[in-house]
């Protein structure tokens, strides 16, 4: 048992941590986000050569043979900035599913995404789909793959995108599309947390099946495992900059006569905000060592442990940020509401509270 | 970072199970079971025996009687002696005054006490609370003067747990008025039996006797049972609470509740079915698994802290949390019982064992743990305390 860093690992957090200072103040995430394609190249060639990209993968594919230790540090980090790039489909899920892939089509698409010139995409939610388990519509036919995705992450404007998808045998299957594929139409849209995303609609489009590595199923789960892992992790960084910005704030602001901050009713729920979030940072390292355990059951339920955490710690501290900025806080104008808003996507992403809760109860709980 | 045990924890932790199995008498095992607080001859006789195995202070230095364990395996000691479940230590010993006369006392001290309180020869209480001065314990009025070589002591103390039993308390006592108020209190330790001193019970609503109130009327204690300085009481009082805010979770008693808990629900029937088949409850057994996973990640996290060197002048956010999690997890589980009692949680059972029982066993102790339970948010600084030492130590408010 150990919880400590690595002299590795806290030199990745730190040089991440100064990158974002330095280039992700409030005003230049306001410009990054107004621009074509919803974020500024250039950052994510930084983190490309920052070496972000390559932490995933293994030597052998040139990357460097992170863990998911490193992965949830580098995700606190971004949530700290409140990041809109598709780092996690880069760094987590992208790595995952190409594990369901041949050496050979690992190799490609990796030396891509490693070196900043592949923006990867993951689409596997589908139109009246709740629960992130259920059966899929999407068809494969022939190589060609027919079929909605929802809420696809930059899928309009992904240079590859992960699609999930059911063969005519009713076998699941992860399945790559080219940006700008044939019979592939992308709706872009902005989301609520300033990210993009879109409707991707499938009609006879040209896909090329990973096969050759894991099952898909297994690829699938275990990529799920890790983003969530990651999101919680993302979550706790957004935390820790909602609480830090609502404590300046009532330091500065007073109302009569004095900082509002001097009264007990506001500190103590900016106080139960810490206890909130010293609980969702027990509860990323939690994620991050177990969504890398071999028994599928044990680390899925140790997710949506962590996740339900996450969720109601979450809650309070987006919802205390708000009140706690009164009228401010409402508005485009102060940060805080983003990170509100970020924090409440991450509440719905990978399975809400609902879907998680299900899932622990239905197998009576985690395990002694 | 690494969440599994080693072997050599793993081998460790068999080793306490194996002793703990074969040593622990069946009486106290179950009676702990119903979830009775154990009676002073248990908690005497099971610290005397882990004395002799050496393993009655885990965390003292080995100079003065520790086994050298890392902090993992106190850790998993605590876990295992807890989910047995067998008593604790006597913590008012050896997770109070022990470290405290370890830390702050002199070489005479150190011979003199610590070896009676790790073999429990001598059973400790704390006197800190006064009826005026509660979360404001700075605001104790206990005097102690001085004259010649004694200190003449007069003055209460309340809400001091089992003082019944004890042969020694340590008290926190003003001895200036100079000053900050905190800058004029001193740690004394004073002899029970001494002339002057009077044990009053207090009975709580659960309608047990644990707690009473100690009277201190010119009470001569020898000057040699001052502890270090005059009027640094505050500080060493401070080291104190913090070491009782970490031991106050129970993770491996709760653990082992929740264990038993779900047996419980499996057999009760329910408006027709097993009460583990009832979602509501399902529901809320889940979330207290949850919030638990959570508590017992955060003490690990702090353990793994200290284990690795942490700086501990500065207050980590984490233990504060720790002991109002704590709290609030101990209270859960005593709610958890009440529900699954349902009705059958109403008879009042004295300690007599008086009245009719009306259910299994382990209902008789539902209700009054909930009750008496309630206090793990109130003592060793209330939840209220706890969140403004979070605003001003760790926020800056």
């Amino acid at each position: 048992m150990n919880f400590e860093l690595n002299d590795e690992q806290r030199m990745l957090s730190e040089s991440l941590t100064r990158f974002l200072n330095d280039r992700y103040d409030f005003e230049k995430r306001k410009k990054y986000v107004a621009m074509d394609g919803g974020f500024d190249p250039a950052v994510w060639k930084s983190y490309a050569e920052m070496g972000l990209f390559a932490l995933p993968f293994s030597e052998d594919e040139g990357g460097l043979g992170g863990t998911a230790t490193d992965t949830m540090l580098v995700a606190e980090a971004m949530g700290h900035a409140i990041t809109v790039e598709p780092w996690l489909e880069a760094m987590v899920i992208a790595p995952e599913l190409l594990k369901a892939g041949s050496a050979e089509q690992r190799a490609t698409v990796a030396e891509g995404i490693i070196g900043g010139e592949i923006v990867p995409a993951y689409a596997h939610l589908e139109p009246g789909m709740i629960e992130r388990d259920e059966s899929l519509k999407t068809q494969e036919n022939g190589g060609k793959l027919s079929g909605t995705k929802t809420v696809v992450g930059f899928g309009e404007e992904a240079d590859v995108i992960f699609v999930t998808a059911v063969d005519g045998a009713g076998k699941t299957g992860i399945y790559m599309v080219r940006k700008g594929a044939d019979g592939m139409e992308a709706r872009g849209y902005r989301t609520q947390d300033e990210q993009r995303a879109a409707e991707l609609t499938f009609d006879g489009t040209p896909a090329e099946k990973l096969k050759g590595g894991v099952a898909a199923e297994k690829a699938i789960s275990s990529a799920e495992a890790k983003a969530l892992a990651a999101s919680i992790a993302e979550s706790l960084g957004a935390m820790e900059e909602a609480i830090d910005l609502t404590v300046e704030y009532i330091k500065g602001r007073e109302q009569f006569g004095r900082p509002i901050g001097t009264f007990q009713a506001l500190q103590h729920i900016a106080a139960q905000a810490v206890v909130e979030k010293e609980q969702v940072k027990s509860m990323a390292m939690y994620a991050a060592l177990m969504c890398e355990d071999e028994n599928e059951e044990n680390r899925d339920l140790a997710m949506s442990t962590a996740k339900v955490k996450m969720c109601d710690s979450s809650r309070f501290v987006g919802q205390m940020s708000i009140q706690l900025h009164g009228g401010v806080g409402m508005t485009m104008e102060y940060s805080i509401g983003r990170y509100f808003k970020r924090l409440t996507m991450l509440e719905i992403a990978w399975g809400d509270r609902d879907f998680h809760m299900d899932r622990l109860c239905a197998a009576g709980g985690l395990a002694a | 970072m690494e969440l599994k045990f080693t072997p050599e924890e793993e081998a460790f932790r068999q080793e306490v199970r194996d002793f703990i199995d074969a040593n622990l008498p069946d009486e106290t095992r179950e009676y702990m079971k119903l979830g009775n607080a154990p009676t002073k001859e248990m908690t005497v006789q099971w610290q005397k025996t882990l004395n002799k195995k050496g393993w009655a202070t885990p965390r003292w230095p080995e100079e003065w009687g520790g086994p050298g364990w890392t902090v993992t395996q106190q850790y998993i000691f605590q876990q295992e002696n807890q989910s047995a479940p067998a008593p604790d230590p006597l913590g008012f010993g050896v997770n109070m005054v022990g470290p405290v006369i370890i830390q702050f006392g002199n070489e005479e001290q150190k011979k003199r006490f610590l070896p009676r309180i790790a073999n429990i020869d001598d059973w400790w209480c704390q006197g800190f609370s006064e009826p005026g001065a509660g979360s404001d314990l700075a605001g104790l009025k206990t005097r102690a003067v001085k004259e010649g070589d004694y200190w003449i002591v007069n003055g209460q103390k309340t809400w001091t747990t089992l003082a019944q039993h004890a042969d020694w308390i340590f008290a926190l006592v003003r001895t200036s008025n100079e000053g900050k108020k905190q800058e004029g209190i001193s740690f004394l330790l004073i002899d029970m039996k001494s002339p002057g001193v009077e044990v009053h019970p207090i009975q709580t609503m659960d309608g047990g006797h644990e707690i009473n109130s100690v009277f201190f009327t010119d009470v001569k204690v020898p000057a040699e049972n001052m502890v270090g300085e005059v009027n640094k009481g505050w500080t060493y009082a401070k080291f104190l609470l913090g070491n009782e805010r970490l031991g106050a979770p129970r993770v491996g008693a709760s653990q082992a509740k929740l264990k038993e808990l779900k047996e419980i629900a499996q057999k009760r029937i329910v408006r027709g079915k097993p009460l583990w088949d009832h979602p509501r409850f399902r529901d809320k057994y889940v979330e207290a698994q949850i919030e638990l996973k959570a508590l017992e990640m955060t003490v690990m996290r702090v353990l793994s802290g200290i284990a690795n060197g942490a700086d501990q002048s500065k207050p980590d956010p984490a233990t504060s949390v720790i002991k109002i999690k704590g709290a609030q997890m101990v209270q859960r589980m005593t709610e958890l019982y009440v529900e699954a009692a349902g009705e059958q949680a109403a008879p009042w059972i004295d300690d007599e064992g008086g009245n009719a029982l009306v259910g299994p066993d382990w209902t008789v102790r539902a209700a009054p743990n909930y009750f008496n339970f309630r206090k793990s948010s109130i003592y060793g600084g209330s939840d209220q305390v706890q969140k403004g030492i979070i605003s001003k130590a760790i926020l800056g408010l």
